[in-house]
């Protein structure tokens, strides 16, 4: 439920899985026998070789920086920017948790409810269950409006039905006492990480 | 369709498929760190007579590389399987073993085992069977029901199809079970 734009990793993940079978085939041209593979890697040699020529006469025109070439500068210059554009990429994956889940602001005054009063609202009736694991409450921005997604993590042959029940009575009491109908998103989470070792089965 | 509507729908399609976060990050962080380095090495050859001997060595390495056939072939097969596995990455839906539907009240999003569980509890309590002899598996429109019986005991094929249903319907979930009973049976 985090505010990640998921469509930039699948378009970073796209350009350089196609740049590396650009790679790949680049090398395989280079050691393959055969006419065919002969006849286009003279050919990649050919547009290497223009390009480069292209490149030197152009770069011949620029001044030179600190002891670097005019080319070697336009390269660093354009490797800083898309090292920039990277370091964005990394730092803006995540995020979109609040800790504000209600604000209601009055002539007298404004009102703010933190997700740890919704914790307390929805998860105390849940935790008193002998078949729920655990119960966590996370709150989370959704196209600008405040969201809660409550995890439950029932244990094994666990009466879903009756926790779905105890949840939507305790989605309610939370809504009541908010003022504001939240979206809640309620998770039946399967048993990860440390709730592993606990046993799977009640004993009653 | 409402804003709790749109929010809902929205939470349910990114909670039921793979962010491609990790992978994303992994890649990007890669890419970063092989540009500083680049990077850091062409100023400094640019700078001192230190850095140009390095580089000239990299330069050199690179373009014995380069001539190496051995090398080229195993640079291209990596270079090709990573490519693939990026691309597929990339393309791929990336569903997670979880469903979700709208209730009146909130969003519901259910693990695939956690179903997968109650409809073996169920199937288990319905055929007298004990839970272990049960194993479910949630494909994504269909839950497969294997039945191990207990030897010279026959069991309710029709039971444990209607026992798994109203397990799956009780949390407004449908998918339509394919029940199997193993032919070898146990011991009670």
């Amino acid at each position: 439920m985090n505010a990640t734009n998921r469509i930039a990793n699948r378009i970073l993940l796209f350009v350089v899985g196609l740049g590396l079978l650009a790679v790949a085939a680049a090398a395989l041209l280079a050691v393959l026998p055969m006419p065919l593979a002969r006849d286009a890697r003279r050919v990649l040699d050919d547009v290497l070789r223009q390009t480069q020529t292209t490149l030197d006469a152009w770069g011949e025109g620029l001044p030179h920086l600190g002891g670097l070439p005019g080319t070697a500068v336009l390269a660093l210059a354009a490797g800083v920017v898309v090292a920039v554009l990277l370091l964005v990429f990394l730092l803006s994956r995540g995020g979109g948790r609040t800790a504000e889940l209600v604000r209601d602001r009055t002539p007298a005054g404004t009102t703010t409810a933190d997700s740890s009063v919704a914790e307390a609202v929805l998860t105390t009736p849940l935790r008193e269950r002998a078949d729920v694991l655990s119960s966590t409450v996370q709150a989370f921005r959704v196209r600008r409006v405040p969201a809660v997604r409550l995890a439950v993590v029932p244990r094994s042959g666990a009466g879903l039905a009756e926790i779905l029940a105890d949840a939507d009575e305790a989605i309610e009491d939370w809504r009541a006492l908010a003022g504001t109908p939240t979206p809640v998103l309620l998770h039946l989470a399967d048993r990860s990480g440390f709730e592993r070792l606990r046993s799977a089965s009640r004993v009653r | 369709m409402t804003s709790e509507g749109n929010v809902y729908r929205r939470v349910l399609r990114r909670e039921t498929h793979a962010s491609r976060t990790a992978p994303a990050v992994v890649v990007a962080a890669v890419l970063l760190l092989a540009i500083l380095a680049g990077g850091g090495l062409t100023v400094w050859a640019g700078l001192d007579a230190g850095g140009r001997d390095l580089a000239g060595r990299v330069g050199a390495v690179l373009e014995d590389a380069v001539r190496n056939p051995v090398v080229l072939s195993v640079t291209a097969a990596v270079a090709a399987l990573i490519g693939i596995v990026l691309l597929g990455l990339a393309l791929s839906p990336g569903r997670r073993a979880r469903r979700g539907r709208a209730t009146g009240r909130a969003a519901l999003l259910v693990d695939d085992g956690v179903l997968a569980d109650a409809v073996a509890a169920a199937v288990a309590a319905r055929c007298g069977l004990a839970r272990r002899q049960v194993v479910v598996t949630m494909a994504r429109r269909r839950a497969d029901v294997r039945i191990r019986p207990i030897s010279g005991v026959a069991v309710d094929e029709h039971g444990a199809k209607e026992a798994a249903v109203s397990a799956l319907s009780a949390l407004g979930f449908s998918a339509p079970p394919a029940v199997t009973i193993l032919p070898q049976g146990v011991l009670s």
